[in-house]
């Protein structure tokens, strides 16, 4: 009992008003301080790892106009293919183009054919087509044209014939690649502008009749008769499959010319090639 | 001499000594004010923290659709390098080009014609006659000039003539030596 009197004699009010303000300042610091720091630490790291996350998406978003670029580059180049690439439903504007362009050259087109494609057996989409064409020297650029307005036709085989008097002769084996497709609609393909190139030169002196031509005036074929020199002009008899020919300087015997007459014969050009016919040989 | 009866407690303080609880009190002041200011500064410093994340956050999200603009615009080029890897699938192979044709036939030898040309990917077979071997052997290393590979298949002379038929092959026109451009 004196003890508690003893207590209760030294709390005083200073002593409670400061036991008080300890207390509060444990309370304001356990329910205020210590969250809001936890919060802050919390807040910082958050802000760090946004931070990093921020910088690794910039870095992809600073892609974005060079990517945009790429694209355009990509879908010109994709949409340039796709309109130069004919579908199945295209082939009879292909054939009418390639018709078509023979008349920008002046050449005449002795045959265009093609394989019927069957859809549901070709996976590949190729069509052959066959073409066999005539003409002056332009008929070579007409066949590079073809490789230019159809960048999925590919030329198997060509054979390149000289027909006599600067004119030959082209027979084409291509393979043409198509996109096989669903509806005719699908189909990019944009009809080729056709013009005229540039021809590029192919010297008809290079080539020369087919060589079973040649021989139809070797001596054995032909015989020289006779052999006129001055006077109105030169001139010689020729005999030829039976058959007598008077020919002057210059005139034509089917695919030769008398190109001179000389003491013991004459000559003979054949499309460029000289022949030299011996009288009595 | 003078006797103070009072007890120790009681009695009144020198004029130099300070009351504890004076001392005690100060410090618990102190101290309280100095929890609720740091308090008050770490909740401040709390909320614009929060305000930081905030920004950070809405910027994201703006970052996020231009990534994903990004990704969109990825998958289109895939899809379209995929759709160009097909055309030129379709395209026509290098070897058909004709651009040496020309070279083939340009020989410029007065005594050797050429009869025909068979013009395949990779191999040219050239026809014709000549009646003049020196025409036919300086073509030959004309054409050898540019090509890889020249073959006189055969060379045949035509009994009581001066023609020779010959006929070449060649491998890989145009693959050495300078090309022409047509």
């Amino acid at each position: 009992m004196v003890q508690l009197q003893i207590i209760r004699e030294r709390i005083t009010w200073q002593l409670v008003a400061i036991i008080a303000v300890f207390l509060l300042t444990i309370v304001i610091a356990v329910a205020f301080l210590l969250p809001a720091r936890s919060n802050i630490v919390k807040l910082q790291a958050q802000i760090v790892e946004l931070e990093k996350e921020e910088e690794s998406l910039n870095r992809i978003v600073r892609q974005k106009p060079i990517l945009e670029e790429r694209e355009r580059e990509i879908a010109l180049r994709v949409r340039d293919l796709g309109a130069g690439i004919p579908t199945q439903y295209d082939l009879p504007q292909v054939m009418e183009v390639l018709a078509q362009l023979r008349s920008f050259y002046g050449l005449t087109l002795e045959k265009l054919d093609h394989v019927p494609l069957n859809p549901s057996d070709n996976q590949d989409g190729i069509i052959p087509i066959m073409l066999t064409i005539t003409g002056n020297q332009s008929l070579f650029a007409y066949i590079q044209q073809l490789q230019d307005l159809f960048p999925s036709m590919r030329v198997t085989e060509m054979r390149w014939n000289y027909k006599g008097r600067g004119i030959y002769e082209a027979n084409v084996w291509t393979d043409l690649s198509v996109f096989l497709v669903a509806r005719a609609s699908a189909s990019q393909w944009e009809l080729p502008f056709l013009r005229r190139t540039d021809p590029v030169a192919i010297s008809s002196a290079s080539f020369g009749l087919p060589f079973q031509i040649v021989r139809e005036y070797f001596p054995e074929r032909i015989e020289v008769l006779g052999l006129v020199q001055g006077g109105r002009g030169n001139g010689a008899l020729l005999l030829k499959e039976g058959e007598r020919h008077w020919v002057n300087v210059g005139d034509r015997l089917e695919d030769a010319t008398l190109s001179s007459v000389v003491s013991d014969g004459v000559w003979l050009n054949i499309d460029g090639v000289p022949l030299k016919l011996t009288i009595g040989s | 001499m003078r006797i103070n009866l009072l007890p120790r407690e009681e009695r009144p303080l020198k004029q130099t000594e300070v009351r504890w609880e004076f001392i005690a009190g100060l410090i618990a002041t102190l101290l309280f004010l100095s929890v609720i200011g740091v308090t008050i500064g770490a909740t401040v410093y709390g909320n614009r923290l929060e305000a930081i994340t905030v920004e950070a956050q809405a910027r994201q999200a703006i970052l996020r659709r231009q990534v994903q603009d990004v990704n969109a615009i990825q998958a289109r080029i895939s899809s379209y390098e995929q759709q160009e890897s097909v055309y030129k699938e379709l395209l026509a192979e290098e070897g058909t080009s004709f651009k040496d044709f020309p070279r083939i036939t340009a020989h410029g030898y007065s005594q050797l014609w050429l009869e025909s040309i068979r013009w395949q990917p990779h191999r040219v077979s050239v026809s014709g006659y000549t009646t003049q071997k020196t025409n036919l052997s300086q073509y030959l290393n004309q054409i050898y000039e540019y090509s890889d590979e020249v073959e006189l298949r055969t060379v045949m002379e035509q009994p009581g003539t001066d023609f020779h038929l010959f006929e070449i092959e060649v491998k890989g026109v145009g693959n050495r030596g300078s090309t022409t451009d047509n």
